[in-house]
């Protein structure tokens, strides 16, 4: 591919970015929830939900495959024995797929259309699935966990929506946690 | 080994009871309480980290670093007396660390309480938490120990010698009371001590005292009377003996009808003479004598009249001796004896003249209206210078030998038998 063609496609993409509102990916976050995604896991009842191995799902639109790849990489970095007796399987679907997540014990979304994540709301909460989004935002959405990026980094927990889906976590993980609530920043 | 005196004892006794009870305090309660700090201290220590902990562990599991960083510059501001803590992750970079410098070089040398970070999923060590607590406190807690034991001794000390003063008034009383005490003097009756009015131990004991004391004294009277009583007694009892044994004596000295002494007493006495002549190297003269014709004159006017002239002779030779040395004795039935101490042969034949004289003048004697007629004696003279060759039983016999030949020289004479 020439340089030019990439360059191109470079300026399309963040074009494509801007016009969906979208945010750059920080790779020292992705790193965090690299981490965080197979421990919120085991940290929570989906632990239960668990056959052989920990299913994860991570949704992207197209232009979000690099970000989505790298957290996918970020994984196995991070657990590349898996979790205690767990191997860990992360899978990238597109949202229209999101079929292919049903047994998934956690969703991870990267930005999207508001009815796509509508979609995934409607969706985990019939399947009991946990969800996970790279935006804090999507918790007004009505999704269940992201990080707040303060002046400390922290889990930014919607008890509202876990309580729906009688998801519990565990305590200590809420103590170090920032609670959503709705219309409050 | 020298005594203590009591008060010396007590005041003793007290002191170290002071010393121990304080060492006691030190060691029981003011070294238990620093030990329970001590112990609440690495308690506090223990649970600052097993409450951080979890917290720490959870956060580096998730890779959020900072927020540990947050949350120990959170736990520091909180523990004011936190003057340490470090945090490494598991390859051992230090994430967070603070250092209080001033308090922690006043610790001098110290442990610090550390443990690790344990994964709560994987339970593998993730990193390492290191603490150290001030001790401020606890050399605040071990000055103020200090000084309340510091006031305690000093609080008892002064009690001390309140208690001190206290029981030297209280000895003095003692005191004084054994003084009166050992200045009584029984014979002079000097006891000036009287009841107390106090009820203590002191008051009690001088009551007992002078109770002891008046009931000693009206024994003592009471002895005192019964002694009385038993001189008198013992005084006319002694009478009685000697005037018992003077009678006694004069009986045994003395031939009831004559008035003389006998011839166990002559005997005694003559031994008493012959070792003074003997030592005095002395002439010692004895007369034996002997009535004339005397069972012709009991047989004449009977035995009670004969017993008269026995009497009347007896004091005629009698009173012709003059010195106290000289003894007439009653010999035999009509026979008597002489002892002239001091006395050579020519004054022996000078004192038997006047005796015999004496007997010639007396014209008869008399009883119950019987007169007798005069009477005459036969003398026998034995004189020697008392020598220790010499048996002084042959004076005696020698001189009855002389009586013997004045006898069959016709009676009423005198006859001398120089003995050497």
């Amino acid at each position: 591919m020439s340089k030019t063609f990439r360059l191109m496609m470079s300026f399309f993409l963040i074009f494509h970015a801007l016009a969906l509102h979208a945010v750059t990916y920080d790779q020292d976050v992705l790193y965090i929830f690299s981490k965080m995604i197979p421990r919120f896991v085991l940290m929570s009842s989906q632990k239960e939900k668990i056959k052989t191995d920990i299913e994860i799902c991570i949704l992207h639109e197209e232009m979000d495959e690099l970000a989505a790849t790298t957290l996918y990489e970020a994984i196995y970095n991070s657990y590349p024995k898996g979790i205690l007796a767990y191997k860990i399987d992360p899978m990238l679907y597109n949202y229209t797929d999101i079929n292919a997540c049903k047994d998934s014990q956690l969703i991870f979304l990267f930005n999207t259309q508001e009815t796509n994540i509508q979609n995934v709301v409607k969706f985990a909460s019939k399947q009991q699935i946990m969800t996970l989004a790279y935006d804090s935002k999507l918790l007004e959405s009505g999704i269940d966990m992201s990080l707040f990026l303060g002046r400390k980094t922290t889990p930014y927990i919607n008890n509202e929506s876990l309580a729906n889906k009688k998801i519990e976590l565990d305590n200590i993980l809420l103590r170090i946690s920032k609670i959503f609530h709705k219309g409050v920043e | 080994m020298p005594k203590i005196s009591f008060q010396l004892k007590i005041i003793l006794s007290i002191v170290f009871f002071t010393l121990f009870v304080s060492t006691l305090e030190k060691s029981l309660i003011h070294d238990n309480v620093i030990t329970q700090f001590q112990k609440i201290k690495l308690s506090k220590n223990k649970l600052l980290i097993d409450t951080i902990s979890p917290i720490l562990s959870l956060n580096f599991s998730l890779g959020l670093e900072d927020a540990n960083r947050d949350y120990l510059a959170q736990i520091t501001k909180q523990n004011a007396d936190l003057v340490f803590s470090k945090l490494t992750n598991k390859e051992n970079i230090i994430v967070y660390s603070h250092t209080n410098t001033a308090a922690h070089k006043a610790e001098g040398e110290h442990k610090h309480y550390s443990q690790s970070i344990i994964d709560p999923i994987t339970l593998e060590s993730i990193g390492h938490i290191e603490v150290h607590f001030s001790s401020a406190e606890l050399q605040e807690l071990k000055h103020q120990n200090q000084m309340v034991t510091l006031k305690v001794m000093g609080i008892v000390f002064t009690l001390l010698l309140l208690f001190i003063l206290f029981i030297r008034r209280e000895f003095k009383d003692l005191q004084r009371l054994s003084e009166h005490v050992l200045s009584y003097d029984p014979a002079r009756n000097n006891f000036s001590l009287t009841l107390s009015k106090s009820s203590d131990e002191v008051g009690i004991v001088q009551n007992a005292i002078v109770s002891m004391v008046c009931k000693l004294n009206t024994y003592t009277a009471t002895l005192d009377e019964m002694n009385r009583s038993l001189e008198e007694k013992v005084f006319i009892r002694t009478k009685e003996l000697e005037e018992a044994n003077r009678k006694l004596l004069y009986l045994a000295t003395i031939d009831p009808l004559t008035q003389i002494a006998n011839r166990r007493h002559f005997e005694a006495h003559f031994q008493e003479m012959w070792a003074l002549s003997l030592r005095k190297n002395l002439s010692i003269s004895i007369i034996m004598c002997d009535i004339d014709f005397f069972k012709k004159i009991n047989d004449t006017y009977g035995h009670q009249v004969g017993d008269a002239v026995l009497k009347g002779i007896a004091q005629i030779i009698k009173s012709s001796l003059q010195r106290s040395s000289d003894l007439v004795a009653r010999y035999g039935g009509e026979e008597f004896v002489i002892l002239l101490y001091d006395t050579d042969k020519d004054k022996a034949l000078e004192s038997c003249k006047k005796i015999q004289q004496n007997i010639r003048n007396t014209d008869g004697y008399v009883f119950q209206n019987i007169k007798t007629e005069p009477v005459t004696m036969s003398f026998g003279i034995s004189t020697t210078i008392a020598n220790k060759d010499f048996d002084q039983d042959d004076l005696i016999k020698n001189a009855d030998i002389a009586l013997y030949k004045a006898k069959n020289s016709g009676r009423d004479c005198i006859v001398s038998n120089e003995s050497l």
